[in-house]
C-alpha cells in the first residue's frame, strides 16, 4: 500500500509536470524540427523517456530539454526528416519580402529548415532560450568552440538563404 | 518584431498542441520494466545456450572404444591452433606423432612468447593421431616434446619423462645416476636425481629405455621402470652420440667422438673403430637384429662443407655386432637429401625408417622441410614412402606395430582446446576491453551528471 501510494504520488507529479510544461516543450520542438508532426512526436518521445526515469530525475525540466535537443540532432531522426524533403540543386525562388512584412516569420521558418539540425539547435538555444554559449555547449554535449562555429555558420547560412532576415541577423550577431 | 529573438518567439507560437496520452506514465514504466526483463531473459538464454552447447557437444571419449580398425592413417593433416590438448582430452594410444617444431600449435617460442594460460614452457609441442580414427591432439612435454613413441603407441618418451598418452599422465621420470656409479648388474642402482636432464630412446621391442647421461649409458626396464644397468663409456661425449642395446641386452654399441665401440654386459670394451659420423651412423632404434648384426648407415654425397652436420645420401649396411667387422647385407635403396634417418623396425629384411629431408640450404634442423616414414625394401631402387608428415614436419614417430596396416582417411576430429581459445581471446581482448570500459564508464558518469 505504501508503495502504491508512493507510486501514485509519483504519477501525479509527472502528470502535473506534463500539464505545466508541455506547451513550452512543444514550442521548442517546433523550432527544432520545423514540422508540427515531428514536433509532436519529439515531445512525446522526450516525455516518455522522462516517465521511464521519473523516480530518478532530480531536474525533469532539464532532462526533457536535453532529450529534445539530442534527439532532434540524432542522425536517424534527421534521416527520417530528409526522406520527406525534396532536395534540389538550387534554392527555390522566393518572393520579395520587406522588413515590415507580417509573413517574415514564414520566411524564418523556411530558412530554418535549410539549416542543419545542429545549426538549428544552436540558434534555438542561443536566441530562443537565451542560453549562454557554455550552457548551449553543455546541453548539446559539444565543445564551446563548436557552439561558436555552429552559431557563426548558422547565421551566415540564414543570410544566404533568407536575405530578408539580414537586419535581424545583424542585430543577433551584435 | 525587430530581431531574430522576437521572430523566433513569434514562430514558436505556431507550435502544435501536443496531445499527451493519459496513461503515458504507466505505459512508459511498464514498457521499461518489460524491456529490462527481456534483456535479462535474453542474457540468461544466451548463457544457457552456451552452457548447454558446451555440455552437450560430442565428446571424443564417448566414441573412443567404438572406433574403427587400428592402423596408420592414410595421410596426416595439418591441425588448427585450437586443437584439443591430449592431457585434457586424451585420445591415445597413438598411431602417429609428429611435430612442426616451433610451428606446431600451442608451442611457446624459444625464450619469449610464453603463453600464460598453458602449464609449463614447451618450445616445441607435438601432435598425435589416435590408433583407430583420425583424432588429433596436442601433446606438450618439457622443452621439446619430440616423437619418441613406444612401439605400441601408448607411451611417449620426452626429455626423461614417460607420458601415458591414454591418460595424459606421467608414468615415469627417468632419473640420473650418481657420477661415482659405474654400472650395476644387479639392477639395484639407487635412483638419483642430480638435476641433469636425461634423454632416452625406446628399444625396438619396447621392453627397455636406453638413456644417456654424459659418459654413462643407462638401461631401464619397461614397464617396471627399474634401472637394469649403468654402463660407463669413458670416450663417450655428449655431442653427436648414438647408442643402442642389442635385443638380448648383452651388447651395447656406442658411437661418439668419432669412435664406434661395442661393449659387453659387464662394461668391457669388445671392439672399437675410428669412424667419422660424416661417413657412418648407427642405424637408429632398430639398428640391432636378433641374429647379432648391427646395421649402420654409410653416408656419401655429403654437402654443405664447413657448415656442421651435412645432408647426404644414406644407405644401410651391416656389421658383425661381436667384432664390428662388415658383413653381408641385402642391397638397400639409397636415401638421398636426408638429414637424419632412424630405422624404427623391421619386417623380415624390410626396414622401416623415419627420414628427415633437407632443403640443402644450411645445416640445422630448421632446414628440415619434411619427414616421412619410408619402407626400405632390399633390391628396390628408391625408398617407398609409407606416410609423410605435413609440410614442415621435423619429427615423426609411429607405433611400429602398425607399419603394415594403413587405414583410410576418416572424418578428422581435432577436439577443442577451450583454454587456448580463451587465453588468446583474453590476451588480445584485454587492452581494448580496458580502453572500452574506461570510455563507457566516462560516458555513463558524464551522462548521469547531465541528467541530474
Amino acid at each position: 500500500m505504501v508503495d502504491a501510494g508512493m507510486s501514485g504520488g509519483m504519477r501525479d507529479g509527472f502528470e502535473e509536470f506534463v500539464r505545466a510544461r508541455t506547451g513550452a516543450f512543444a514550442r521548442t520542438a517546433y523550432l527544432l524540427t520545423g514540422d508540427r508532426q515531428h514536433a509532436e512526436e519529439l515531445v512525446q518521445t522526450a516525455l516518455t523517456a522522462a516517465a521511464e526515469r521519473w523516480t530518478r530525475l532530480d531536474d525533469p525540466e532539464r532532462y526533457v530539454r536535453r532529450v529534445l535537443y539530442t534527439r532532434a540532432v540524432s542522425w536517424w531522426r534527421v534521416r527520417r526528416r530528409w526522406r520527406s524533403e525534396v532536395l534540389t540543386d538550387a534554392p527555390p525562388e522566393r518572393r520579395a519580402v520587406s522588413r515590415d512584412d507580417p509573413d517574415l516569420r514564414i520566411v524564418l521558418a523556411d530558412a530554418l529548415k535549410r539549416l542543419t539540425a545542429k545549426q538549428r539547435a544552436v540558434l534555438v538555444l542561443r536566441f530562443y532560450e537565451d542560453r549562454s554559449e557554455s550552457e548551449t555547449a553543455e546541453i548539446l554535449g559539444v565543445g564551446l568552440g563548436t557552439v561558436k562555429s555552429q552559431t557563426r555558420d548558422a547565421l551566415r547560412r540564414l543570410r544566404a538563404v533568407a536575405p530578408e532576415l539580414a537586419d535581424e541577423n545583424e542585430e543577433a550577431m551584435r | 518584431m525587430t530581431d531574430l529573438r522576437g521572430l523566433m518567439r513569434e514562430l514558436a507560437e505556431e507550435a502544435p498542441a501536443v496531445p499527451v496520452p493519459p496513461d503515458l506514465y504507466v505505459n512508459a514504466r511498464r514498457n521499461r520494466r518489460r524491456r529490462r526483463t527481456a534483456a535479462v531473459a535474453a542474457v540468461l538464454a544466451i548463457a544457457a545456450l552456451v552452457v548447454t552447447g558446451l555440455i552437450a557437444r560430442p565428446h571424443p571419449q564417448a566414441e573412443r572404444f567404438g572406433g574403427g580398425e587400428d592402423g596408420l592413417p592414410e595421410r596426416l593433416l595439418s591441425v588448427p591452433a585450437s586443437t584439443g590438448a591430449n592431457g585434457a582430452d586424451p585420445v591415445g594410444p597413438a598411431a602417429v606423432i609428429f611435430s612442426l617444431g616451433e610451428d606446431n600449435p600451442q608451442s611457446d617460442h624459444e625464450d619469449f612468447g610464453f603463453a600464460w594460460w598453458r602449464g609449463g614452457h614447451t618450445v616445441e609441442s607435438s601432435t598425435i593421431v589416435a590408433r583407430d580414427r583420425d583424432a588429433y591432439r596436442i601433446v606438450r612435454a618439457g622443452y621439446s616434446t619430440g616423437a619418441e613413441l613406444s612401439p605400441d603407441g601408448r607411451y611417449l618418451l620426452s626429455e626423461g619423462r614417460v607420458l601415458d598418452l591414454a591418460t595424459g599422465d606421467d608414468r615415469l621420470k627417468l632419473r640420473t645416476v650418481p657420477p661415482e656409479q659405474s654400472w650395476a648388474p644387479d639392477g639395484e642402482t639407487p635412483p638419483y636425481d642430480g638435476g641433469v636432464q636425461l634423454y632416452g630412446r625406446w628399444t625396438e621391442d619396447g621392453r627397455r629405455i636406453v638413456a644417456v647421461q654424459d659418459d654413462r649409458v643407462v638401461l631401464v626396464s619397461w614397464p617396471s621402470g627399474q634401472v637394469e644397468r649403468v654402463l660407463r663409456t669413458p670416450q663417450q661425449r655428449p655431442v653427436d652420440q648414438h647408442v643402442m642395446v642389442s635385443p638380448d641386452a648383452r651388447t651395447v654399441v656406442v658411437q661418439s667422438n668419432n669412435l664406434l665401440r661395442g661393449y659387453d654386459v659387464g662394461g668391457t670394451l669388445s671392439w672399437s673403430q675410428e669412424v667419422s659420423t660424416d661417413a657412418l651412423v648407427v642405424a637408429g632404434r632398430a639398428a640391432w637384429r636378433p641374429d647379432g648384426r648391427l646395421f649402420v648407415f654409410d653416408r656419401t654425397d655429403t654437402v654443405c662443407d664447413l657448415c656442421g652436420w651435412k645432408p647426404g645420401t644414406w644407405r644401410l649396411s651391416a656389421r658383425d655386432g661381436a667384432t664390428g667387422e662388415r658383413v653381408a647385407a641385402p642391397d638397400y635403396p639409397a636415401i638421398r637429401d636426408a638429414m637424419y634417418v632412424n630405422v624404427l623396425t623391421w619386417r623380415g629384411d624390410v626396414a622401416y625408417a623415419v627420414v628427415s629431408y633437407t632443403n640443402h640450404r644450411t645445416d640445422d634442423l630448421v632446414d628440415v622441410t619434411g619427414t616421412a616414414l619410408v619402407r626400405l625394401r632390399p633390391g628396390a631402387a628408391v625408398p617407398e614412402v609409407v606416410l609423410a608428415g605435413p609440410e614442415g614436419t621435423r619429427y615423426l614417430g609411429v607405433a611400429t606395430d602398425l607399419v603394415e596396416r594403413i587405414r583410410p582417411l576418416g572424418e578428422p576430429d581435432f577436439g577443442h582446446n577451450s583454454a587456448e581459445t580463451l587465453g588468446l581471446a583474453v590476451t588480445w581482448g584485454t587492452c581494448p576491453a580496458i580502453v572500452l570500459s574506461v570510455v563507457v564508464v566516462a560516458l555513463i558518469l558524464r551522462r548521469r551528471r547531465r541528467v541530474r
